[in-house]
């Protein structure tokens, strides 16, 4: 599998692939807005306002989803030193910072209506709001740490401990929840949905993590193609500076 | 149709296109320009043979 | 392997904590003026003070351990000690772990008897002031040793202080929660004090267990 893993065979997979995963990216998008605002009913309870779901939902999926997808490439980069793995780490971040903003604000969009406040500290919403700072904590760090090796190992270290932390994070969240409950909140539980409006979502859903895939691609390549533009770069200074007093000695030998 | 709330609905939906789409357009670029820059040092025709 | 080293390593911490700006002095005067400022923010309602006060002092304990906390592996790194810790015989976890230890006995530990002083001037009951002690005691070694990792992946960078707490302190939030819950716990009679108590000491045996294993990878990578 590793053999597979080379860069310039992941550029050449990427250049051959992404028109297919733009291309499905898009179909899907289209069916699952059409779904969300044509076919899905409105929510007796909630109106039109269950529209947000269909961004809200998937955003948050993808939240989780990239995060997992950073834990797999931090896994690479500390067991098998692998460069891909380095720039797939990289690459996620900022995709899964901007898809937790999405859930966030669509959130605290839905929640102003129905709830009458832009923001509760529920359980689910604090949750998501610290997995945001993680998210930001490591861009912060990858732009700190100027040698990408070293800022890779970091990251990997940090966004590891992360995993084993997330889940102690979500339980205490919980916890502190349930001591300070809310009052009159609306709670949206229960798995009550009806089918019309589930088909939607999942397409949404489906459509959301292509957009994922499709946009990780794209940047894991950015990320090599990046490296390579350095690499290139030192090449041509390296070669200059040797040029130089090569030059200089030549000319030295012709005056005379 | 019911379209209280319009207003929440619109701005989610822009919100969401406007930050993944500056997102794909921030990436898509970035791209550009990369392959801009390595095709001064004559690296572009190397990805561009392995791409069909 | 022996003992030996590492308790020689105890004591040049302690030393060097001492000599270099009186260590945990800093971190204690550090603590009293967050604690001299909300007063500042909030107005000086006593009952009010007395209501948030082991928040207060939560939250004054957090930052000064973890403002603290950026110098524990860069001395080390500057001088080149921290390359011989890194060659040498005696595991790099049961070093780091040492380390920590001496720098909880210096900076934490302080805070921590400092903390019914200064739960006094917030107007805490009794019963308040026995939580926050004990709480901040359970606690401060899981925020040292999160604070470590965090130190031991900024170690390489001139000012990395900012970029550690930004690092740390969403770690640190199951921490908080149950401190002050703890702490709390003596204000209002709905909450039991043992159940966040106990859980508090078990995230900080645990951190105690796996951070330093933590620490030892990012030091190892971040100083190849």
């Amino acid at each position: 599998m590793l053999k597979y893993a080379n860069p310039t065979f992941f550029l050449g997979l990427a250049g051959r692939l992404l028109p297919w995963l733009a291309g499905a990216t898009a179909l899907t998008l289209a069916i699952g807005m059409w779904g969300a605002f044509f076919y899905a009913p409105a929510d007796y309870q909630q109106g039109q306002t269950v529209r947000i779901m269909y961004i809200h939902v998937p955003s948050a999926w993808l939240a989780m989803f990239c995060y997992a997808t950073m834990a797999a490439s931090a896994l690479g980069t500390l067991v098998w030193r692998h460069p891909l793995a380095d720039a797939a780490q990289k690459a996620a971040a900022p995709i899964g910072a901007v898809f937790t903003f999405v859930c966030l604000v669509t959130g605290s969009l839905w929640g102003k209506p129905m709830w009458g406040t832009w923001w509760v500290w529920d359980a689910r919403l604090t949750s998501v709001l610290v997995l945001f700072v993680i998210y930001l904590g490591l861009i912060a760090l990858w732009q700190t740490i100027e040698d990408s090796s070293r800022a890779a190992r970091a990251a990997a270290i940090l966004t590891l401990v992360g995993v084993i932390n997330l889940p102690i994070i979500k339980f205490s969240v919980d916890w502190w929840n349930t001591l300070h409950q809310p009052a009159s909140v609306f709670r949206m539980d229960g798995p009550t949905i009806a089918p019309s409006m589930l088909w939607p979502l999942l397409v949404m859903g489906i459509a959301f993590t292509l957009l994922f895939t499709t946009l990780h691609v794209m940047s894991t390549r950015n990320e090599i193609l990046r490296r390579r533009l350095r690499r290139l770069a030192i090449q041509a200074a390296a070669g200059e500076a040797q040029a130089r007093p090569a030059h200089r000695l030549s000319t030295s030998e012709s005056a005379p | 149709m019911n379209v209280a709330h319009l207003g929440f609905i619109l701005a989610s939906y822009i919100i969401a296109i406007v930050a993944i789409g500056g997102l794909a357009a921030g990436i898509w670029l970035e791209y550009r320009r990369l392959q801009r820059e390595l095709a001064q040092y004559g690296d572009a025709q190397r990805e561009r043979d392995s791409a069909p | 392997m022996t003992p030996a080293p590492l308790s020689a390593l105890f004591l040049r911490e302690i030393r060097a904590a001492r000599r270099i700006g009186g260590g945990g002095t800093m971190g204690v005067v550090f603590f009293l003026i967050l604690v001299t400022i909300v007063p500042f923010a909030i107005g000086p309602d006593l009952n009010l003070l007395s209501r948030i006060g082991p928040a207060i002092l939560w939250i004054a304990a957090l930052l000064a351990t973890l403002l603290g906390l950026d110098r524990l592996f860069q001395a080390d790194h500057e001088d080149g000690s921290l390359d011989l810790m890194l060659t040498g015989d005696t595991p790099l976890e049961l070093i780091v772990l040492v380390k920590c230890l001496a720098h909880w006995t210096v900076t934490g530990l302080p805070l921590v008897v400092a903390a019914p002083l200064f739960g006094l001037m917030l107007a805490l009951e009794p019963e308040a002031l026995f939580g926050v002690t004990i709480s901040l005691l359970a606690g401060t070694p899981a925020l040292g040793m999160l604070g470590a990792i965090g130190a031991a992946l900024t170690v390489t960078l001139r000012r990395g202080g900012l970029l550690m707490a930004i690092l740390v302190l969403p770690l640190a939030i199951p921490v908080l929660i149950f401190g002050v819950s703890a702490a709390g716990a003596a204000n209002s009679a709905t909450t039991p004090f043992m159940t966040p108590f106990l859980i508090l000491c078990a995230l900080s045996l645990a951190t105690l267990a796996a951070a330093p294993f933590a620490v030892a990878a990012a030091l190892r990578h971040m100083s190849e």
